[in-house]
């Protein structure tokens, strides 16, 4: 299973930089202000990564290829794990993407409550006043000692958000 | 000038400065200690606070505010992984080996005993050397930058402990992150596929954060943990208690020219103007590694890895003010707010600052060299207070790691700062899940901005001709450096295996 995620990494390195590397093709050249431009810094790294990634997934094919003929067992998957990381990484996108609507203390309230249910914490006293401290903490420092402008959220959460500041 | 000195410390100890001094230091110090609330930010924080105070004592509360969290960083870096501000990214690298060794009490000692040393070896180059060593930093133009740049990616094939070609992908990956953005000569936006969050390139802070932080979190989860805690000796339910153990007198005999290459380079590279404490932590690392009799032990928890970051950073943190004071040229982004605060109270930095000025560029001395040691004394407070943390079962440690890298990332911009700490995050977990080593690629992104324009500025002023960029002495002499270093450990490796290929042939008789 490592190597299979190593070789789809490696080749997504490499599909990636081959990519980037026809962006950087359609940048304009400048060689009246500057003869270099700005392609060719990052054409040079991007061709580099190409080459090692390519090294790299010759590599592995090959060990792939070693391990098939030895018949060798993949390593056993930690389930529990995998399934908690799935439900920790997709939490955290759905609150980037809706931090701005819900606003940032009504938002990182849940998020935390999530977070710990994730984690398997069941204790309903942890769960409710573990992120109303930590919530009051955040906003007491970043929010009304240091000034620091955290979004409100909009329509009915906006309005919350100027009860606290 | 021992008069001069005098009088500094006699203002310094005045009711009224002391008090400023230390509570300069230990906001300092906690603000430090915060991930997203590096120095800079503090300062100008607290830029306001100074408008009631004399000048004599703003300066001294930004400078002990300085001091203070450039030290406070590396608490939270050593014991969880969590760098308080980029200054510590590198301490990370061996610090949080060590705490997972069970040597945390070491490693904090290590840090905090590094901080004092090369903090008092800063500030003693300024009170010094200091108009001397800023004319010497003038004679630095583009292409000596660039070539800086460069002795300070030879550090990358040492970083990468499992495989040199992951290693120098990861740092192409952070030189790569870097040309995101604005084109740094002709304005033109790069790889920003027409959105607003990438004009301005990636924001370090959130990536480090990301890297560093957020993804630890997700490395942690990914190994299965239970509510009471988690498998590694830092987070277990009951961890052995800590205390801070200071290195043993023959350790640091061992460390002892490591050490001092540290501190002079931290205080180089604090003085030349742009490049700051973080630069100089990496560059202050790559030099311990690359002296090292035993490279391959860096990044596994060694105390060398720590003290070298610590010295040279803190070291900068003195070397930063030099240009600032005699020639009014900011030498890091901190000391830029700070001359903000210079001109606030109606002071202009600069030689003349140094001569109609002197008691008080002696207060400032003076006062930074006591918050050096006021920060060793609240050190203990700060290890205590993080300490007491690790007995907090890991699932709740790690919701407050995602709070504070959230905010963190959001204090730093908005909420793309916040996207961009969640997709380094994940992308970080997968570097490490597949033995690709994140610190190389803070390495590019750091010197990614150093290097780039650097060496096109230097090529547009000799007319692009290479030649004459190569032929200049100190450009010459930091590339003969970095190629040397980075040539030496392949020769000595195939030396090694040409040797141990000649014992294995069979000698025929």
């Amino acid at each position: 299973m490592q190597k299979i995620g190593e070789l789809i990494f490696n080749s997504a390195i490499f599909v990636v930089s081959c990519a980037l590397y026809y962006v950087a093709t359609t940048f304009p050249d400048y060689r009246n202000s500057d003869q270099v431009g700005p392609a060719l810094w990052p054409k040079m790294i991007l061709l580099t990564i190409m080459i090692l990634s390519g090294t790299l997934m010759v590599k592995n094919g090959k060990r792939m290829l070693d391990s098939i003929r030895s018949s060798e067992r993949p390593a056993s998957i930690q389930q529990g794990g995998n399934r908690m990381l799935i439900a920790a990484v997709t939490l955290s996108l759905v609150y980037v993407f809706s931090v701005s609507y819900v606003g940032f203390l009504v938002s990182i309230f849940l998020f935390q409550i999530i977070f710990l249910l994730i984690l398997r914490v069941r204790s309903l006293k942890t769960l409710i006043l573990y992120p109303a401290c930590l919530t009051v903490t955040v906003y007491a420092i970043f929010i009304k000692l240091l000034y620091i402008p955290l979004p409100r959220g909009s329509g009915f959460f906006l309005a919350i958000s100027r009860i606290f500041y | 000038m021992l008069v001069d000195i005098m009088t500094g410390y006699v203002h310094v100890f005045q009711f009224d400065n002391l008090i400023i001094v230390v509570l300069g230091t230990l906001i300092g110090v906690a603000l430090g200690a915060f991930p997203g609330l590096d120095c800079t930010v503090g300062v100008a924080l607290f830029l306001p606070v100074t408008y009631a105070m004399s000048p004599a004592q703003a300066i001294l509360l930004l400078s002990a505010l300085y001091g203070g969290g450039v030290y406070g960083a590396q608490i939270p870096a050593i014991l969880f992984r969590v760098p308080g501000a980029p200054e510590a990214v590198v301490t990370t690298l061996d610090g949080y080996p060590m705490t997972q060794k069970g040597q945390a009490g070491k490693a904090l000692g290590t840090g905090l005993l590094a901080s004092l040393a090369g903090g008092i070896f800063g500030v003693l180059g300024l009170t010094l050397v200091a108009p001397i060593l800023a004319k010497a930093a003038l004679v630095f133009g583009p292409s000596e930058y660039a070539a800086l740049g460069a002795l300070g990616l030879t550090a990358i094939a040492s970083l990468g402990s499992k495989s040199q070609i992951k290693a120098v992908i990861s740092g192409l990956f952070g030189l790569m992150f870097a040309t995101v953005g604005m084109d740094p000569i002709v304005g033109f936006p790069r790889f920003t596929f027409g959105t607003n969050m990438l004009k301005g390139g990636i924001t370090f802070i959130p990536a480090v954060i990301g890297l560093f932080a957020a993804a630890e979190v997700y490395n942690q989860i990914s190994r299965g943990l239970n509510a009471t805690g988690s498998a590694n000796d830092a987070t277990k339910p009951n961890p052995p208690p800590i205390r801070v153990q200071f290195p043993k007198l023959r350790e640091l005999k061992a460390l002892k020219w490591s050490s001092l290459r540290s501190a002079l380079l931290g205080l180089g590279v604090g003085i030349l103007p742009g490049v700051g404490a973080t630069t100089a932590a990496i560059v202050g690392y790559s030099q311990a590694v690359q002296f090292s009799k035993e490279p391959e032990k860096f990044g596994t928890g060694i105390m060398e890895g720590v003290m070298a970051p610590e010295i040279a950073n803190n070291a900068a943190a003195g070397g930063a003010m030099v240009p600032l004071l005699s020639l009014g040229i900011p030498g890091s982004a901190t000391t830029a707010v700070m001359l903000g605060a210079f001109l606030l109270h109606g002071l202009r930095p600069g030689p003349l600052l140094l001569i109609q000025q002197r008691p008080l560029a002696f207060t400032i001395f003076a006062g930074m060299m006591l918050s050096n040691i006021l920060f060793f004394l609240f050190g203990f407070i700060a290890i205590r207070f993080f300490i007491q943390l690790r007995r907090v079962p890991y699932p709740l440690i790690a919701v407050g790691i995602m709070v504070f890298s959230a905010v963190g990332a959001n204090a730093m911009g908005d909420i793309s700062g916040m996207m961009m700490m969640f997709l380094f995050a994940l992308l970080g977990f997968i570097m490490e899940k597949y033995n690709y080593s994140v610190a190389p690629m803070i390495l590019g992104l750091v010197l990614g901005p150093v290097i780039e324009p650097s060496l096109r500025r230097a090529l547009m002023m000799q007319e692009y001709d290479v030649v004459s960029i190569l032929v200049r002495p100190i450009t010459c002499a930091l590339l003969i450096v970095s190629i040397l270093i980075t040539a030496t450990p392949l020769i000595w490796q195939y030396r090694k295996r040409k040797s141990l290929r000649q014992s294995h042939i069979p000698v025929r008789g």
